[in-house]
């Protein structure tokens, strides 16, 4: 379904500098319907190749498919979802004129457009909040009036960059148990950044970890095999997890020498 | 309980204020100098109901709100441009750095040379130290659009047009009224040096009449109508302001 090929990437920080190099010769496939997460350190890049993916930025070279269709510019087929709900969600409109933003700008008609709000808001959990401004609901509640609002527009890809990182790990965890819900419910393509281990095995069908910039690319892909629910304390989940680790830790030791 | 305990606070505020300045202009220096309040309001009430306060005060409003109402407008309008378009930005705000320095008593003289000292200068005047003030802060408003809400809107498909007008200009909403509260201000500041010196009407051609005179009463008078008038204006401008902007301007008292 998203097909991305030979991707490079490289910024000019200053003028006349040597282009750093931030994403190199990434290749990636991902499947339709598939909750894909991408895992890497911070400042890695993972970041950028969401970007990319989104469209706000180009790729400096390289192929970019979604259903055979070359990604230019951003799209309704693709929303993305931020860190920082604060910043992302309109703060002067309600929970319910949030989400049914994307519908008013595309015309749909109020009748519809008030039966597909309603929908959104009731799988997430947040009809009842419906009236309140994000100022009036907590950290998950704006996550999921963001998640309700991408959702509203019916796109074919959720692109999400760490949107719980921000969050208390209590209210984390029932997020990751929401957004799974909410997947299974909806039939997405997910495409998930992290830099949380665990985050990534809980969620994912396959992790992407990604090597530690500059010029970063994919150093593995991982299927998780476990079942869903996926349980911290199984010790399938803890040999996973050192799996995992053992993947990003070694570069760790870069961190001594490069910087 | 709140609000009663507001208003207890204002009434003791300017309550002790007076009691004070009571005792000073009685006991401690001469009333030549410092009228006490019970002299002044005897002087003032006839300067009221004669509107002789009201002509003038009338004349000072009108300029401050024509003035005022000028600068604002061109402000916001330039500013959301120059916080939205970099080439008008880069073209305009060097000019702009260098011009904000003239205050406008600065530009007393030449506003008199041009205009006279009919209204038109004092509209000028005012305008001129309103604009500066809203113009920057409609800058940083536009300019301080978060990047995720931008983005956020182009995901769900808003244009560019539909980005600037129901993202952009709602963002900048908060900083645009403080810059004009600030620039409410620096209106009354402005106003009466442009009397004093130009003009021959208004509070600031009063209060320079009254000192000519040595009419000492008669300065305390148009001062504290003068402080009122300012003071009542801010609040007017912060009520009228919370009323038809609440959701654009709490919003953003807690994100």
């Amino acid at each position: 379904m998203l097909a991305i090929r030979r991707l490079d990437k490289s910024f000019v920080l200053r003028r006349g500098a040597i282009p750093a190099r931030v994403l190199a010769g990434i290749d990636l496939d991902i499947g339709k319907g598939e909750l894909f997460c991408l895992l890497g350190a911070s400042g890695c890049g993972k970041t950028t190749l969401l970007n990319i993916l989104a469209g706000f930025e180009t790729p400096t070279h390289g192929d970019l498919r979604l259903d055979g269709a070359p990604i230019t510019r951003a799209g309704r087929d693709r929303v993305v979802f931020f860190q920082n709900a604060d910043a992302a969600l309109f703060p002067w409109l309600t929970a319910e004129e949030n989400v049914a933003f994307g519908l008013r700008i595309a015309g749909v008609p109020p009748a519809r457009r008030a039966q597909v709000v309603e929908q959104h808001l009731r799988l997430v959990g947040l009809w009842d909040d419906r009236a309140k401004y994000p100022r009036q609901l907590s950290g998950g509640m704006k996550q999921r009036i963001q998640i309700a609002r991408g959702l509203a527009i019916d796109p074919a890809i959720l692109l999400m960059d760490e949107p719980f990182a921000a969050l208390d790990a209590i209210t984390r965890r029932f997020m990751h148990a929401e957004l799974l819900r909410i997947w299974a419910a909806t039939g997405k393509t997910i495409v998930f950044v992290t830099h949380d281990v665990g985050e990534a095995i809980v969620l994912a069908d396959r992790i992407g970890v990604m090597t530690r910039g500059p010029a970063a690319s994919l150093k593995a892909v991982l299927p998780v095999e476990l079942p869903r629910p996926r349980d911290l304390a199984n010790p399938a989940f803890a040999e996973t997890y050192g799996r995992v680790e053992a993947l990003l830790l070694p570069e760790a030791g870069q961190l001594d020498q490069g910087h | 309980m709140d609000r009663l305990r507001r208003l207890a606070m204002l009434a003791l505020s300017f309550g002790s204020f007076i009691v004070v300045w009571h005792v000073v202009s009685t006991y401690v220096v001469s009333p030549h100098l410092i009228p006490p309040p019970s002299e002044v309001l005897r002087t003032g009430v006839p300067m009221l109901t004669t509107a002789e306060i009201p002509r003038h005060m009338a004349a000072s409003l009108t300029r401050v709100a024509v003035g005022f109402a000028l600068g604002s407008t061109l402000g916001i309008v330039l500013g959301v441009l120059m916080g939205r378009i970099r080439v008008v930005h880069d073209l305009l705000d060097p000019v702009i750095e260098f011009f904000r320095f003239l205050s406008p008593t600065a530009m007393i003289p030449i506003a008199v040379i041009w205009f006279g000292i009919g209204e038109t200068s004092k509209y000028f005047l005012i305008f001129w130290g309103t604009f500066f003030i809203v113009l920057i802060n409609a800058i940083h408003g536009v300019m301080a659009t978060p990047w995720a809400r931008v983005r956020a809107a182009e995901c769900l498909g808003a244009t560019q047009a539909q980005i600037f007008a129901l993202i952009v200009l709602p963002s900048a909403i908060p900083s645009i009224v403080t810059g004009m509260r600030v620039a409410l201000a620096s209106s009354y500041l402005s106003i009466i040096p442009a009397e004093i010196l130009a003009a021959d009407s208004g509070l600031g051609y009063l209060l320079q009449q009254s000192s000519l005179l040595v009419q000492t009463n008669r300065v305390f008078v148009v001062l504290a109508v003068f402080g009122l008038l300012g003071y009542a204006s801010d609040r007017a401008f912060r009520v009228v302001t919370s009323c038809l902007l609440s959701s654009y301007l709490e919003a953003h008292a807690t994100a």
